[in-house]
């Protein structure tokens, strides 16, 4: 009898000990055979030191948006603005309130309303990079310079306006950085404020 | 962050590069050549006192070492060799005057100008405990191409020795033609002489400097309204102008020419309030470059009827083309002829190319308003640089329409090499952009908007006064109409014309010539 229980024994520890093994084997297997996903650790390049750390936490705050008006200079006009409250988010929350805001006349859109922010970074020597995108991918607007002028110096001037850290705007288009938008304005290199564009 | 993981990969290492190459030109440009320690970027390995070498005699030199090779102080050779050495007016730069050739250098920027030509050097000049260092390089083509030296450094035992090379015995041929009033005299030889032009009223001497002239068989043969002799002995090659006559040099590459254009000089105007510098007063005005804004696939503004900027700016600059031909004589080109796509940067390329004397822009506005009316003239504004721009103004002694005012930060004076070509240009183009606005107020029933600055791609490139002219506004139905008649577009070019014309008479006189001045 005895020996039969210490078979039974022996058999139990046996099977539960193959069950296990069998268990963590399958545990340890991935799901899919397939070559991990990206993630931003894998696909990141170290992060440049030059770009200074977003801030996480949301604000409330009232920007001082300028848009182009009918009398060929910009006017500004407030509008509030949720963002986190770091330079960067406050620059990125700007820019996509000058894009979105209902602007009251005289003033007019900054740009079609398929125009969106894509990217905004602002590096440690205070030069923010607007990246501005269409949905489809289009060309910039045509203009004569004037239009192209306040379309332009619209985003430089409500960024360098709003966010004391920003010094200057690089603007890109779709990713790239364009010579000029619509054939005047050197958009080849970063831009500073225009007090001349702004209604006194 | 807004962008996709390979956006990232792809925009990360551009922008760093961008942003290095914009640091690395910012500090260079920030430098003050008059008070900065180390020019920005120069890393030195070495420095101390060497001794020059002149004929036998020693004078102590500071230099300094780098990775990119040995740099000597520039003031002791010139008060050894000759020359003049001064600081620019917007403080950025150092002139360095060699008998009539006159070279612009940047501590920090590799760009050495002189008059329209731009060269660049391995090395950068650097401010070193305040004294302005140069690379050999900078003196062999200085010093080396205008007295014939050589420069040899002798490293164990600090010197620097200036060195007259054997002498060459140089083949010449001469040749000499006559076109639509300019009779241009070349000179070619096998291999660029040394030599430098002496000047003096109705003769121009080209003196050989450590080499020799082997004279054509028969000499050269001269019949020419402007040019009454060439002579050539093996030190000197000498030609006598007609009188009221004068001529312009340049060189020509591969084989080496030395060319002089001699025009009949304009009859000075009468006595008045010099307006523009004295460097500038002694040029003259015969190449034109017109450019009609757009083209191919960037059509410019449209109208509310349908007119296309580039179309209208297109017969615009055509009939300017004929129309200055034929009123001033000077020679015009166009960038474009046609409906095709050029960039801008290459439209001031072709206008550099082509020597030219002036760069005129030519668009059509548009407004997001519905009513703007008026023309208005922009000459380049570098940003931030405004008051360098407005010194360099004052410096330069002119008057002109206000500058607006200057930020703070000098972070945009990058004077990259085009820009630094532009900015020996700001007060001439703005007193183009002044004449042509004031003609165009006096003229036509226009809403003046004024001379403007902006930091406008077209006129950064180009190294002679450049304007962009804003004729009228496409955008306003009114205005595209009158636009779109030939009688009216022929006022807007009367209007161009004269304003050049003044612009030339004040330019190659150097005296004011007031508005309506036919």
């Amino acid at each position: 009898m005895k020996r039969s229980w210490a078979g039974w024994a022996i058999g139990l520890a046996v099977v539960v000990a193959l069950a296990a093994g069998f268990w963590l084997l399958r545990s340890r297997r991935p799901a899919e055979p397939s070559v991990e996903p990206l993630t931003a650790a894998h696909s990141l390049p170290s992060p440049p030191p030059a770009l200074v750390p977003p801030a996480a936490a949301e604000e409330t705050w009232t920007a001082r948006l300028f848009l182009p008006a009918a009398n060929d200079l910009l006017l500004p006009q407030e509008a509030p603005v949720v963002s986190a409250s770091g330079a960067r988010a406050r620059a990125a929350g700007v820019v996509a309130a000058l894009l979105a805001v209902a602007p009251v006349a005289p003033r007019v859109p900054v740009f079609p309303p398929e125009v969106k922010l894509g990217k905004l970074l602002l590096l440690e020597d205070g030069t923010v990079i607007v990246d501005l995108r269409t949905d489809p991918v289009a060309e910039p607007p045509q203009s004569g310079s004037t239009e192209e002028q306040l379309r332009i110096y619209a985003v430089v001037n409500t960024v360098l306006r709003n966010v004391e850290e920003a010094k200057r705007v690089v603007l890109l288009w779709n990713g790239v950085q364009r010579p000029t938008l619509a054939g005047h304005v050197d958009t080849g290199r970063p831009l500073r404020l225009r007090t001349d564009l702004e209604a006194s | 962050m807004l962008l996709s993981q390979p956006v990232k990969l792809r925009l990360f290492p551009r922008l760093f590069a961008s942003l290095l190459l914009l640091v690395s030109g910012v500090l260079a440009a920030q430098e003050d050549p008059a008070e900065g320690d180390v020019a920005a970027g120069v890393v030195l390995t070495g420095s101390g006192t060497a001794n020059l070498m002149v004929s036998g005699a020693a004078t102590p030199l500071a230099f300094a070492t780098t990775a990119a090779g040995l740099l000597v102080e520039l003031e002791p050779i010139v008060g050894r060799l000759g020359g003049r050495l001064d600081v620019g007016p917007l403080r950025q730069s150092y002139s360095l005057a060699i008998g009539e050739t006159q070279l612009i250098l940047v501590p920090g920027s590799p760009a050495l100008t002189s008059g329209t030509e731009i060269e660049a050097l391995s090395q950068a000049p650097a401010i070193v405990d305040g004294r302005l260092l140069v690379p050999l390089e900078l003196l062999e083509r200085s010093y080396g191409a205008q007295l014939g030296v050589t420069f040899a450094w002798d490293e164990a035992h600090a010197v620097l020795t200036v060195v007259r090379p054997p002498q060459r015995e140089l083949p010449l041929e001469v040749g000499l033609v006559h076109l639509q009033g300019v009779t241009t005299v070349v000179l070619q030889f096998p291999d660029a002489p040394r030599y430098r032009v002496v000047r003096s009223p109705g003769v121009y001497e080209v003196v050989l400097l450590g080499d020799r002239v082997v004279p054509p068989p028969l000499g050269p043969k001269v019949e020419d309204p402007w040019v009454r002799a060439i002579e050539v002995t093996p030190e000197r090659i000498r030609l006598e102008l007609a009188p009221d006559c004068a001529a312009e040099s340049y060189t020509l590459k591969t084989p080496f020419r030395l060319v002089f254009d001699v025009f009949k000089e304009t009859p000075a105007a009468a006595p008045a309030a010099p307006v523009l510098p004295r460097d500038s007063a002694r040029r003259a005005v015969r190449t034109i470059v017109i450019d009609p804004g757009h083209g191919g696939k960037e059509t410019g503004a449209i109208g509310p009827a349908g007119s296309a900027e580039k179309e209208l700016t297109l017969l615009l600059a055509k009939t300017l083309a004929t129309r200055l031909e034929q009123t001033l004589s000077v020679r015009t080109v166009l960038t474009r002829s046609d409906d095709v796509d050029l960039a801008l940067d290459e439209r001031s390329a072709l206008a550099n190319q082509n020597k030219a004397d002036l760069f005129l822009s030519i668009h059509l506005n548009s407004s997001v308003g519905r009513g703007a009316v008026g023309a208005e003239t922009y000459f380049l504004s570098l940003q931030a640089s405004d008051q360098r721009a407005a010194d360099a103004a004052a410096v330069e002694n002119y008057v002109g329409a206000a500058v607006a005012p200057a930020g703070s930060d000098d972070f945009e004076l990058q004077l990259l090499l085009w820009d630094l070509a532009q900015s020996q240009h700001l007060a001439a183009s703005q007193r183009l952009a002044t004449m042509i606005q004031e003609e165009l107020n006096r003229d036509l029933d226009l809403r003046d908007r004024g001379v403007k600055q902006a930091p406008f791609r077209v006129l950064m490139g180009a190294a002679m006064p450049a304007v962009l002219v804003e004729l009228g506004f496409i955008s306003t139905k009114e205005e595209e109409q009158r636009l779109r008649t030939p009688e009216y577009r022929a006022q807007l070019v009367e209007t161009l014309v004269r304003a050049v014309g003044r612009f030339k008479l004040e330019y190659e006189t150097g005296s004011a010539v007031p508005a309506g001045t036919p």
